[in-house]
């Protein structure tokens, strides 16, 4: 089996410029940490030949590069101006509530980590909630009880 | 070369003609007319508009306001900035309300007021009170981004000139803005600090007070100093600086651009070093040792009486160590009063100097036009000229190849190749020349290890013509400054001298081998000459009176007593030199921003053969430097103590791949009987067969060593 670095070489051969390697080696080295933490962001940087400060700039930009921990699950609610004009501000609320914590947050026992989160280019099916990367669409306040309940029971 | 192209367009109604190319605002500024700006900074790159201060109304274009900054003149187009457009100063004015919306309102705290950009273009542009009445953003502050440089969040305008710099011209790529839109903050990688050669830069680059320095902060106001134009005297660039100073203390050191030598940057070394000037181990009396009490601080007519008989007893049999930071005056004077009156000829150079690359001589900025520069001699240009190293990377960017081993075929194929020696085997600068004349080049330069030790050489060899044999046994030794006095090879020259007088600034270096201790000063403290590594006479400027008379003044005294004419005023010394090496300029004449003499004609013949670096087979040679941050003026001061090397060992990427070796792994390096553990750092500027480590860290590893896992 290659190794992260090995990984990173190759993805980087495929570039006139190393450094434009750095997307998919965050992603990569995301995949192998769970989340981007100062050792991963140094492998990374090594990997590249950069440095991990750089790395960090880029994959803070990204709302899909995490640079803490997260829960088991990931529920990412669209708050950009489609999804806010039907009231993504309320599905988000009601998250909150539901889950018993505040956007941004993992619940205790790890499960499941809140965000909201910039456009998932899905504007004809606001409000668009990503649940794992799976999108549920025109997803009301009502809705939310029941995708955190199947969330919960682990389907 | 034909005749530039111009546009010819028109700005708030004047009409004005410039060279294809120029941006709107360096235009506008021919027409005498300024459009403020924030982030824009041509020597950062392309623009950015970032800050939307310079909005102006363009015709033709859409019928709103653009970012000037971001455009070059056009014919025929028709700009109309604040000054002659509503529109226009309807856009700066809000740019600069919303700018101001966050920025707090501490410019009485706040060491950029006074000097500060922000605070001058909105009491010219911008609204004279506010609408906002909700409480500003809050930070945590003030954040130590490094020992030598805080950072207020507060303050921050996120022009992005601090993170351009680090990125697109240092290239260290460790100050960056992490996160997005407003959220978007200056940062470096956790709570590492930003350790570049370059640093501060980023503090003069702020257009607000953002970025501060720690050693300059709350220790003056813009109204109570004095900037004396100066030059930098710790490494053979010799950049053009601004001392600041207050109350007869050196403050701060700023850039003062000189486009052929430095383009204003600086290094932390010469922005920071100024603190030695207060060491705690300052030398401020003449110290003579003394048979059972050790030492004592003696008076200068006593100091001057021992110093006339340690020379007379010394009859003739004296060698004189130079440093290569004294002023041509000063080596002069020594050489005049040592050679003249004592007859004592034997000097001890800190390196060898040359005049052969004179033929080749051009600026340093030539570097950042060449299509090819070879940089050879496998020493690390940062670590000895920092400010050459901003010139080749700057000569990549554009699309130089920068080559770190011979091609020969590359660099007779090129339009311009400039040729950079930095390390062994370069005889200070004979054997390059050699290279560069076989190579048909206009460009090659040499870089010492010493400040002016080419100017120490000329002026020694200028003060007499006569000759003697080295003295055996030596009967004084007379050691000429800091850097001679930190020598080991000096040292070494004292062990086998009857008598050893000191000229040093610190105790530390001066205590317990000398008979004698004349108390030295810093080239912050000296009027005077040096000469650069480009062969440049630049002036140096006593910024601050220093606590002891500077060198000239007792060496005029004491060679009195040898009857040896001498003035212990710079300006005539130099004359005596200049009539002698320099064709006779004046003193006065060398000017703020000096410039090149022409280059000579290429030498009838130059000796010596091939460069001789050691051959070694098998295995690999390493080259070991002395690091940047090191010396006498740097260990004594605190803040730069994080810019030490990291133990770090740089490879090829060539031989790190037949080594298996990855970047940041540790490896073992060996040579017959030692080794040493460090982390390897790849590199693309270094040439397979060459691993290169700082002294710090290379231990008594012999050049030929083995690397392993």
């Amino acid at each position: 089996m290659s190794t992260y670095y090995e990984e990173v070489q190759e993805i980087k051969a495929q570039y006139p410029d190393g450094r434009s390697a750095a997307l998919p080696a965050l992603r990569l080295a995301q995949e192998k940490h769970g989340y981007l933490s100062p050792e991963a962001l140094r492998e990374c940087a090594d990997a590249l030949g950069t440095t991990p400060a750089l790395c960090e700039a880029v994959a803070s930009f990204y709302d899909m590069l995490h640079l803490a921990p997260t829960g088991r699950h990931i529920v990412e609610v669209c708050t950009n101006v489609s999804c806010a004009l039907v009231g993504a501000q309320q599905v988000l609320e009601s998250f909150e509530q539901e889950l018993g914590i505040r956007a941004g947050e993992t619940t205790d026992d790890g499960e499941v980590t809140l965000r909201p989160i910039e456009c998932l280019g899905g504007c004809g099916w606001a409000t668009v909630v990503s649940i794992d990367h799976h999108y549920r669409t025109h997803v009301k306040p009502a809705d939310v009880p029941a995708i955190v309940q199947e969330l919960r029971s682990g389907e | 070369m034909s005749a530039t192209e111009t546009v010819t367009l028109t700005i708030d109604g004047v009409a004005v003609e410039v060279p294809k190319g120029t941006g709107l605002v360096e235009a506008a500024l021919a027409a005498g007319i300024e459009i403020p700006v924030f982030c824009y900074e041509p020597r950062l790159g392309p623009a950015v508009g970032a800050c939307r201060m310079c909005l102006c109304q363009i015709e033709p274009g859409p019928p709103k306001p653009q970012a000037a900054c971001t455009l070059t003149a056009q014919d025929g187009m028709v700009v109309r900035t604040a000054l002659t457009s509503a529109v226009a100063a309807d856009a700066q004015n809000a740019t600069l309300e919303f700018i101001l919306v966050n920025h707090p309102l501490d410019c009485p705290v706040c060491d950029k007021g006074g000097e500060c950009p922000l605070q001058d273009l909105t009491f010219r542009y911008g609204p004279g009170n506010t609408r906002m009445t909700f409480p500003k953003r809050t930070f945590e502050k003030p954040i130590p981004v490094s020992p030598l440089i805080a950072l207020d969040r507060e303050r921050c305008i996120l022009c992005y000139r601090c993170t351009r710099f680090s990125e697109g011209v240092a290239e260290d790529g460790q100050l960056v803005a992490v996160d997005r839109g407003a959220g978007t903050m200056i940062a470096t990688f956790g709570d590492e600090p930003y350790r570049a050669p370059f640093s501060g830069n980023v503090i003069e680059l702020c257009p607000v007070g953002a970025l501060t320095s720690t050693t300059y902060r709350f220790e003056a106001r813009p109204w109570e100093i004095l900037d004396v134009p100066t030059v930098c005297g710790m490494c053979p660039v010799g950049c053009n600086v601004n001392a600041t100073t207050r109350e007869g203390n050196v403050k701060r050191i700023l850039s003062r651009n000189h486009p052929e030598v430095d383009d204003g940057w600086l290094c932390d070394k010469g922005r920071f070093s100024y603190a030695h000037l207060h060491a705690e181990d300052r030398v401020c009396d003449p110290i003579l040792r003394v048979r059972r009490r050790g030492f004592e601080e003696v008076s200068w007519e006593r100091a001057l009486d021992e110093a006339e008989r340690l020379l007379r007893e010394a009859n003739g049999r004296i060698v004189t160590a130079l440093s290569g930071s004294e002023t041509i005056e000063e080596a002069y004077a020594l050489g005049k009063l040592l050679r003249r009156g004592l007859g004592a000829h034997t000097a001890f150079f800190p390196e060898e100097s040359s005049d052969a690359l004179d033929a080749f001589r051009v600026p340093l900025s030539a570097i950042r036009d060449a299509d090819v520069v070879a940089v050879l001699g496998d020493a690390p240009v940062v670590e000895r000229a920092p400010i050459v190293e901003l010139w080749i990377k700057e000569a990549r960017r554009r699309g130089a190849r920068v080559l770190y081993e011979l091609d020969e075929e590359a660099v007779r194929g090129a339009e311009t190749a400039i040729l950079v020696w930095c390390g062994p085997g370069g005889h200070g600068g004979a054997t390059v020349a050699v290279l560069a004349q076989r190579l048909g080049l206009s460009g090659a330069f040499y870089i010492p290890e010493t400040a002016n030790g080419r100017g120490v050489c000329d002026a020694w060899s200028c003060s007499d013509d006569a000759e003697s044999a080295s003295p055996d046994p030596i009967g004084l030794l007379i050691v000429s400054g800091d850097e001679a006095a930190a020598n080991p090879d000096v040292r070494a020259l004292a062990e086998k001298a009857e008598r050893v007088l000191v000229i040093s600034m610190f105790q530390g270096l001066a205590a317990g081998w000398a008979d004698l201790v004349l108390p030295g000063t810093s080239y912050l403290e000296r009027d005077g000459t040096y000469i650069n590594l480009e062969g440049r006479v630049q002036r140096l400027r006593r910024t601050v009176i220093p606590p002891v008379p500077d060198e000239l003044a007792w060496i005029s005294k004491l060679a009195e007593r040898f009857d040896v004419e001498l003035s212990p005023y710079p300006a005539l010394v130099f004359e005596e030199v200049s009539a002698i090496a320099f064709g006779g300029i004046p003193f006065g004449e060398i000017g703020e921003r000096s410039p090149l003499p022409a280059a000579t004609g290429a030498s009838a013949q130059i000796e010596l053969g091939e460069a001789d670096g050691p051959a070694v087979d098998g295995g690999l040679r390493l080259v070991r430097y002395r690091p940047l941050f090191s010396g006498p003026a740097v260990e004594r001061v605190h803040e730069l103590d994080f810019q030490r090397p990291q133990p770090e060992a740089e490879l090829s990427e060539e031989d790190a791949r037949s080594l298996g070796v990855r970047n940041g792994e540790e490896i073992t390096i060996r040579s017959n009987g030692t080794s040493v553990r460090l982390r390897a750092r790849l590199s693309r500027e270094l040439r397979p067969g060459v691993v290169r480590v700082s002294d710090d860290f290379a231990g008594e590893l012999k050049p030929a060593v083995e690397i392993s896992k």
